[in-house]
């Protein structure tokens, strides 16, 4: 009775469940796992795993053997295993070794899931045009690939301003991972999000009792960051009276914690972001200009999309590609006449919004023809229609939208703007919706 | 040391890891007929043909169920491969005695009849081996009794 039921929990999970004996031979697999790899359970229960699976990392890598020899569960270890079919399929795994009464192992679990269609959106993400997840075929941009390149590896501060969603934190982000510094800390900070007053004691850390709330010690960003690399985002958000301290930090390397005297030394690369101009925020006396100056040693600014408008047709059968395999649609391609009317939009968010858009049109798109204009949002395509009728008219109304829209809010961890957004309707409308399914 | 990490072992075919596994295992295993019955083959591998012997005879004395119960198919047994290396001389040992020997123990995990040949050769070539005529001695026993089959 007891074993059944742990079937039924087994074989109701969406990832694939296998467990082996100590000899390895397969004493259980779940449904997931068998529609995974086309094995039904009569023909694989007793076979050596390895006989059946056939993963690359069967043998050397096996993921049980390697919790046997390091004594650590494995979490998140990417392989890949053989269907039925012989089909390769890619697989995301965890391994946990199962112990008798003596607590000797006695047989392994392994849960997976599979990750085709990851692997097919990181290979999208690999091809040529794509320097680190910035898709650019312009000679602007490449120009400034090249530049990271070159001044990956040294130490000295960067500064990358341009407007919102062109792509600053992927260069900082390109900029630490070629530099030596690439196996020790990488820190993000966005300056515009942490409370001014707390500010000093998120990048400098604290001592217990230094301020109210001050319960115990805390470590700061900067000394995570020792011998790596910060990025600190909106850094034109930076309070005046905090910029002396990073001053101090990037001409000598040293700060105190709030409530400390000891002087802390460390060793970081400051990569700074903006999409507001600096020099005009220090004519008006908000920001320092010797700071400024420091930070901009080496300046990398990013061109809004309107200025590299080559770029769109790439950037827009990329996410078109990402989407598609997302959301499971077979669009082909982008027509010429909406590649001409997406060129011509002014694009104020930039690439950011151009995903947000491609990804509002495949959402939107029923046929698998390829993506008109009819599919954009409406301020995009503004008073273009087409009679082809390749849009599925949003309708929240219908019983069968529940479904969907309860995913696409789980895909968007609920934030309700961007699914009335996406969904093309008013927020209220969806919050009305909400409320008639009983959600609040 | 656990067997499972023996049995990872003994999969891949590094019998020097497999071996040094099961040996320390052994001790506290006594009566782990499996682990004897593939430390056998591992001391087969390793040249430590005395050994493979002694252990042998000591699992037939023990349980000869172990033995005529075995599917090698089954058990990802690699006693066909192995022989099928050591008969096409891919596998070599310094004598001819312990290749007739190993492939006589390796030989009694797939089909008797050719291993209580190779026991016989293995004999021939040296007569006065009391483990080697032990065991042969055993193995014959077992196959008048008809408990050996072919596996």
């Amino acid at each position: 009775m007891e074993e059944q039921r742990t079937d039924t929990i087994l074989n109701s999970l969406a990832e694939g469940v296998i467990t082996v004996d100590k000899e390895f031979k397969i004493t259980f697999i779940n449904e997931a796992a068998s529609l995974m790899t086309g094995f039904h359970k009569d023909e694989v229960i007793g076979k050596i795993c390895k006989n059946v699976f056939k993963s690359e990392f069967c043998l050397e890598n096996c993921p049980i053997a390697r919790i046997l020899k390091f004594g650590k569960s494995i979490f998140d270890f990417d392989s890949q295993i053989e269907c039925k079919d012989s089909t390769p399929v890619p697989i995301r795994l965890n391994a946990a070794l199962l112990r008798d009464e003596n607590n000797n192992p006695s047989g392994g679990v392994i849960t997976f899931r599979d990750i085709s269609i990851l692997k097919k959106i990181e290979g999208i993400l690999n091809d040529e045009f794509n320097f680190h997840g910035l898709i650019s075929n312009s000679k602007s941009m490449k120009e400034i690939f090249t530049l990271v390149k070159q001044i990956s590896d040294s130490a000295a501060p960067v500064l990358i301003t341009g407007e919102t969603g062109t792509g600053k934190e992927l260069i900082a982000d390109a900029i630490q991972n070629l530099s030596k510094r690439v196996k020790n800390n990488y820190v993000k900070v966005n300056c515009s999000v942490i409370p001014q007053n707390l500010l000093a004691s998120e990048l400098f850390g604290h001592l217990k009792g230094a301020f109210t709330d001050a319960q115990k010690d805390r470590v700061g960003r900067f000394e995570l960051a020792h011998n790596g690399t910060i990025f600190l985002d909106e850094i034109g958000e930076m309070p005046l009276q905090m910029q002396p301290q990073i001053l101090r930090v990037l001409q000598d390397g040293t700060f105190e914690r709030l409530g400390e005297s000891i002087t802390r030394s460390v060793n970081v690369r400051i990569i700074t972001a903006t999409n507001i101009d600096l020099e005009k925020t220090i004519n008006e006396g908000r920001f320092r200009e010797d700071l400024f100056y420091r930070l901009n040693v080496i300046h990398i600014e990013l061109p809004p999309l309107r200025k590299r408008t080559d770029d769109i047709p790439l950037l827009t059968n990329h996410f078109l590609r990402k989407y598609s395999l997302i959301y499971k649609k077979n669009i082909p391609h982008i027509d010429d006449e909406c590649i001409e009317h997406l060129m011509q939009w002014h694009w104020p968010g930039n690439i950011r919004e151009l995903e947000n858009a491609v990804e509002f049109a495949v959402i939107r798109n029923k046929t698998d023809k390829d993506l008109c204009i009819c599919s954009f949002p409406q301020k995009i395509r503004e008073n273009i229609y087409c009679d082809q009728k390749h849009s599925e008219k949003l309708n929240i109304q219908t019983p069968f939208e529940n479904s969907n829209l309860l995913a696409l809010l789980n895909q968007y961890k609920w934030n309700k703007t961007k699914v009335a957004q996406i969904l093309g309707v008013d927020r209220t409308t969806l919050w009305r919706k909400l409320k008639s399914m009983g959600i609040k | 040391m656990s067997e499972m990490l023996g049995n990872h072992y003994f999969q891949l075919k590094n019998f020097i890891l497999a071996e040094d596994t099961y040996e320390r295992l052994l001790p506290a295993e006594l009566a782990n007929l499996k682990v004897k019955r593939k430390l056998i083959i591992c001391y087969t591998q390793t040249n430590k043909l005395s050994k493979a012997l002694q252990l042998l005879i000591d699992l037939i004395e023990q349980d000869s169920s172990t033995i005529i119960q075995f599917n090698s198919r089954e058990e990802d047994c690699p006693c066909n491969d192995l022989i099928f290396q050591i008969e096409s001389g891919i596998i070599t040992y310094p004598l001819y005695q312990d290749s007739y020997l190993a492939l006589g123990i390796l030989w009694l995990y797939c089909n008797y009849r050719t291993s209580l040949n190779y026991f016989q050769m293995a004999i021939k070539e040296n007569p006065n081996n009391d483990l080697l005529n032990k065991a042969f001695n055993l193995i014959k026993k077992l196959s008048k009794q008809n408990i050996l089959q072919t596996n």
